[in-house]
């Protein structure tokens, strides 16, 4: 029988209206028992009528829709999704540039701690600039703290399409969680920053405080999360 | 004796029975008047009986001088509570709503990272945990463990160190405000999103921006969540409701509750905030099945909705115990992380 149904409901309406009338009729009844059977009748006619109310309000707001609901046999504990244990090695992407129309190859740049921090899924930072800023762009993507940075140099040819590319390649084998992205860009790749779908920051007081601080606007490095 | 506790429930109970059976046994003695008070007191422990294992559940009335008091002054919502090693610590303190005009207790855990030397140093994301109705941010501490909750996720690494403000969202224990500024009423949505943003950013170290400021809650939580992040997206950046409808089920006072405090008419008539949404609901629960799933159905980007149904629980504090991990790990993987303090 349904905790929510409306035989329930009608069996124990049903069951208080003849505790109801029993307690009346057995009221002047039972000798020198008569205060004992009042009470247990009295009590029993209580129960019902609590009861009967509260299976009705239970049936209208949904509280317990189910004996397991209300006894909590059905609340199984949450647990954690598979934590990402790829990614303890970096990909060389060596001299893969020409794959994805770029002007060198991507770099990508782990947090100091990365390798030990197993199971952490770090945020993505993508930064775009030209050859001259390789180097500043590298110091910079080492100092940031908590964030896994990929150094992309755009050329002429170079699509949102392929830098997508060059995420989906990295993201298999770099533990990337799937919340925060940002893009950092200077001036020049700013309209190709813009169409890759991702809060921009155009670089401006140099590279070290602009990473710096779009790494700022992103979730932290977090664990797999439990699933309900 | 607390007034939420099992022994006070069973208490009453029993008194409840010797009230009854005082009656069956001086019923024969007594002449009208004595006996329609003794029916009177039977009824009467009957129905404090019942009223006590309401409050149990939901604790709207977290103590026994919170009868006679507003949510304006209240005892330590950590009393009886254990602090764990390595884990936060709660606090409770008065907000004074310059904006709202109201003041209100609410509860501030601090996560352990806050009290280091290094968090010192530091500005922390926040959350703000919305209540049901009727409830109390005692609800979140004592029936929905949520202190536990925290640091376990903190410590595992699940959820990123945090500020957790558990404010009112009404300023009358039976007066379902839904989180909205009733109409001649009290201004609980200017409390919530002004007076609280406020005061949290004078005392603690809070991040002030909207990347740092998200929202949860359970059942008219969860719409105040939604519907609060709809309606200021330039203060937070996500939002979980755990069984919240797409409506608030109240008369605000001009209509609104129809149009721009309904969730559901919001998605479908104003555009779209950069928001994330986290819309969790059982299977068997229909008011929030449906409106939650009224709400996954009619989110468009920019807004982002990860959507769970669960295929039983009710609308239980069961259900949202087993929810609200996932929840705080979901919400904290959308919110900024804490920055250095200068910055």
């Amino acid at each position: 029988m349904r905790l929510t149904g409306f035989p329930l409901i009608l069996l124990c309406g049903a069951a208080a209206v003849a505790a109801l009338v029993s307690t009346v009729r057995m009221w002047s009844r039972g000798g020198r028992w008569r205060p004992l059977i009042r009470t247990v009748a009295c009590v029993c006619a209580e129960v019902l009528v609590v009861l009967t109310i509260g299976l009705v309000v239970n049936r209208y707001q949904s509280f317990y829709p189910s004996w397991q609901a209300l006894t909590g046999s059905d609340a199984k504990q949450p647990i954690a999704a598979s934590p990402r244990m790829a990614g303890q090695e970096l990909p060389d992407f060596g001299s893969a540039a020409g794959r994805w129309h770029l002007a060198q190859a991507p770099e990508v740049s782990v947090p100091p701690d990365y390798t030990a921090r197993t199971g952490v899924a770090f945020p993505l930072l993508l930064v775009l600039h030209t050859a001259a800023d390789e180097q500043a762009v590298r110091a910079a993507a080492t100092r940031t703290p908590d964030v896994v940075c990929v150094a992309i140099t755009p050329a002429a040819a170079t699509s949102p399409a392929d830098v997508q590319a060059v995420l989906t390649e990295v993201r298999r084998s770099v533990r990337i969680s799937d919340h925060g992205f940002a893009v950092v860009t200077d001036r020049s790749h700013r309209g190709l920053a813009d169409r890759i779908g991702a809060p921009v920051t155009t670089t401006g007081t140099g590279w070290p405080a602009t990473l710096a601080a779009a790494a700022g606007t992103l979730p932290p490095p977090l664990a797999a999360p439990l699933q309900p | 004796m607390s007034i939420d506790a099992t022994a006070t429930v069973v208490l009453g109970a029993v008194l409840a029975v010797s009230a009854t059976l005082i009656a069956a046994c001086l019923w024969d003695r007594a002449r009208a008047v004595g006996r329609t008070l003794l029916t009177f007191l039977v009824v009467l422990l009957l129905s404090v009986t019942c009223a006590l294992q309401l409050n149990r559940l939901t604790v709207a009335y977290p103590t026994w001088s919170a009868l006679v008091g507003g949510p304006s002054r209240e005892v330590a919502l950590s009393s009886g509570l254990r602090t764990r090693p390595g884990g936060g610590r709660l606090l409770t303190v008065t907000v004074p709503g310059r904006a709202s005009g109201l003041t209100l207790t609410m509860g501030v855990y601090l996560p352990a990272a806050y009290d280091t030397p290094e968090g010192a140093g530091r500005r922390f994301p926040v959350i703000e945990m919305l209540h049901g109705y009727p409830g109390s941010p005692s609800t979140w501490v004592r029936r929905l463990k949520v202190v536990q909750h925290l640091d376990e996720e903190i410590i595992a690494g699940r959820m990123a160190p945090a500020v957790v403000l558990l404010p009112y969202q009404t300023p009358k224990r039976l007066l379902d405000t839904e989180c909205t500024n009733l109409a001649d009423g009290p201004q609980t949505e200017t409390f919530l999103t002004e007076d609280v943003a406020a005061y949290a950013a004078d005392h603690y170290r809070v991040r002030t921006d909207s990347a740092g400021w998200g929202l949860i809650g359970y059942s008219a939580g969860g719409f105040c969540a939604m519907n609060l992040a709809l309606r200021h997206p330039h203060r937070y950046a996500a939002a979980a409701s755990l069984s919240g409808d797409a409506g608030p089920g109240i008369a605000v006072g001009d209509g609104s509750e129809n149009t721009t405090n309904n969730v559901a008419w919001r998605l479908q008539h104003l555009p779209q905030p950069p928001l994330s949404f986290y819309v969790a609901w059982a299977a068997d629960d229909r008011e929030s099945r449906d409106g939650s799933r009224a709400v996954v159905r009619l989110a468009r980007p920019p807004l982002r909705v990860t959507a769970v149904e669960l295929p039983s629980g009710g609308h239980s504090h069961a259900l949202w115990r087993r929810m609200e991990s996932p929840a705080l790990d979901w919400l904290s993987g959308q919110l900024a992380r804490s920055i250095p303090i200068d910055r």
